[in-house]
């Protein structure tokens, strides 16, 4: 098979896998290409192989499913990458596979793919290791220290969740224990994990609380959520899709908890435990403590400010610095000059004593 | 008097505090003439580290001069503007840097002014000419030197060389613009006034990347509103969405796409 022809069915196999922005500590990544469903190319992201022994229910590489069976070696993913990443429509490589034979042989291959990468290409690009479920300590060690950042999913946010749609993986031990094992390596970019949202009955609660946990005990960078979606030739095809907006609302939390540092505690859910689709966390929240606005702008402290939907981090430093200077905020307007969304934050906030609960209605 | 300086724009800043405080004037070099006319009587030009013993043994260190917080927030907000289009810049920077140093860093951070909010958006006009450089730039590598074609706006040909140089510190990497060609190889630069457009840099078919782009799309999360939000889409490249029914795709040789960046 021409290696096109390989690119082609083996990206297509991997593109599932959301967990890939190219962001490390130094620097965020670059964006070199945008995709007609929004997300952009950063790294060439292949699978070694889309052969696999497991029988996951939503994937598209499970072993009962019909298919045209794919490998490459470590010198085409080198030559691949290293062509590619001097055209500039990447930064770097995203390396993941399905498990051929056992998990350490297919591990090995793959570090043996990104050392070739590494020391005989000499490639200073970044590149993203999929850690394999089950894989000896001795080789999580080593795709530690050879990649910038490695990731194992989770899939889903319990054990039992995880025996509904793949039976084959131990929950605790294949995946947590792994977890731990990458927490102690301590990743350049460090680690990330993912969860299929809806192919389990599992709330929204589940999630982020088993989210919030694994960023307190497994020093997790990032988690990333990919609403499932039915695959051909697979148990859960008839199965409808989960709406891509809970997706988009679970990334808000998500947001919510890491960047601006509220507590699992305070998210707001309906009755079944899931996310309003349609209103924003940081909306639902505020809204749930009216009694703490309207604040005054001028002499809110910046815990206070960026918990008012509309105003983001840099929105807040900006007012804090008008507020060092002695600088008085008097109008809406220089509210949207500082990059407040002004329609958002109104309701919550006190200009020059003024208070504009609902749209052209001062108080 | 007039202080002058190189165009470092750390010595710019140190030049326009130590003036500030000493009661001097400062003009950039460069724009010597054009500040001078009708208010410079005497020009002296100073070593900036022999200014700041100077300053020292007269007027002691001041707080604001040696404070490297206030001085890094400063620079970083009038660092990119320098290299912008617009011949006023220099002017502008001085401005801010008196509203700095008469009101507070915080004031000129925070946009307040008219002047700072200008600064800041030549300095974010820069920034994404130098982010959007860095990601569409395309490319072709013959006998390891890697050549591509762009059009600059701004002054950022030297950023964009040497970022490229050192990401391919293998390669020699060779810009072409409208007039003039950069190359650089293994730290050193060379600009040579003619564009270069070899035969032999000519952009081939990229079956490679062609295949991994159309393998990363998801059809059932098509979500043209958010790409949209990227990339306009007057800049799609039609050709691609006409060939693919649904696909797009940039790259800096597309006529659409150079249109974007100028």
């Amino acid at each position: 098979m021409e290696i096109g022809e390989k690119i082609r069915v083996l990206g297509s196999a991997a593109k599932y896998d959301l967990c890939c922005s190219s962001y490390s500590k130094d620097k965020a990544g670059i964006c070199h290409s945008f995709l007609p469903d929004g997300r952009c190319v950063t790294l060439f992201k292949t699978l070694m192989t889309n052969s696999c022994r497991n029988d996951c229910k939503y994937c598209v590489n499970r072993c009962n499913r019909a298919k045209t069976k794919v490998e490459f070696n470590a010198k085409e993913i080198a030559d691949i990458t290293l062509k590619l990443h001097k055209q500039n429509v990447i930064e770097g490589l995203f390396l993941s596979s399905g498990i051929s034979g056992d998990e350490e042989k297919t591990m090995e291959d793959m570090i043996n793919a990104v050392r070739v990468l590494r020391y005989e290409k000499k490639f200073k690009g970044y590149i993203h290791l999929k850690i394999i479920p089950g894989a000896s300590k001795y080789l999580v060690n080593e795709a530690c220290k050879i990649a910038d950042r490695v990731s194992i999913n989770v899939e889903a946010c319990s054990s039992s969740y995880l025996n509904e749609i793949a039976s084959q993986k131990d929950f605790k031990n294949d995946i947590l224990k792994r977890m731990l094992w990458i927490k102690e390596n301590k990743v350049r970019s460090g680690h990330t994990t993912q969860f299929v949202v809806g192919a389990g009955n599992e709330t929204d609660r589940e999630i982020v609380n088993f989210l919030a946990k694994l960023y307190d005990k497994a020093d997790l960078r990032r988690g990333y959520f990919s609403a499932f979606s039915p695959v051909k030739q697979t148990p859960l095809e008839k199965t409808p899709a989960v709406p891509l907006k809970r997706e988009a609302r679970l990334y808000n939390v998500d947001w919510l908890m890491r960047i601006y540092r509220f507590k699992k505690e305070e998210i707001v859910y309906n009755d079944n435990g899931n996310l309003d689709l349609n209103k924003d966390p940081k909306t639902a929240i505020a809204e749930n403590e009216r009694e703490k606005y309207p604040l005054d702008v001028n002499e809110a402290d910046f815990n206070e400010l960026i918990r008012v939907p509309g105003i983001g981090i840099q929105g807040a430093q900006r007012i804090i610095t008008a507020q060092k200077a002695h600088e008085k905020i008097t109008k809406w307007e220089q509210l949207s000059r500082v990059g407040v969304v002004k329609k958002r934050a109104m309701p919550f906030l006190k200009v020059n004593g003024c208070v504009q609960k609902t749209l052209g209605c001062a108080v | 008097m007039i202080v002058t300086f190189k165009n470092r724009i750390e010595s710019l800043l140190k030049c326009a505090l130590l003036g500030y405080s000493a009661n001097y004037e400062f003009v950039y070099e460069k724009n010597l003439n054009k500040l001078m006319t009708g208010t410079a009587k005497k020009v002296e030009g100073y070593d900036i580290d022999d200014l700041i013993l100077r300053h020292e043994a007269m007027y002691k260190k001041t707080n604001f001069l040696y404070n490297n917080e206030k001085m890094k927030k400063l620079f970083g907000f009038v660092s990119l503007a320098r290299f912008h289009k617009d011949n006023e810049r220099f002017e502008l920077i001085i401005k801010v840097i008196r509203q700095a140093l008469a009101k507070n860093v915080d004031f000129v951070v925070s946009q307040i002014s008219k002047e700072s909010r200008k600064v800041y958006e030549m300095n974010r006009q820069v920034m994404t000419e130098i982010h959007r450089l860095k990601s569409f730039a395309r490319f072709t590598e013959k006998d390891k030197i890697l050549f591509t074609n762009l059009n600059f706006e701004h002054n950022t040909q030297d950023i964009i060389l040497r970022y490229f140089m050192e990401k391919y510190p293998e390669n020699a990497v060779m810009i072409s613009e409208r007039t003039k060609t950069h190359i650089g190889y293994k730290g050193k630069i060379k600009t040579v006034n003619e564009a270069i457009t070899l035969n032999d840099f000519r952009q081939e078919k990229n079956e490679l990347w062609n295949a991994v782009y159309d393998s990363s799309y998801i059809s059932a999360r098509r979500n043209y509103k958010q790409a949209v939000r990227f990339m306009p889409k007057k800049y799609w490249n039609n050709e691609v969405k006409k060939r693919e029914g649904h696909m797009i795709q940039f790259g800096i040789q597309d006529t659409k796409l150079t249109q974007f960046i100028t």
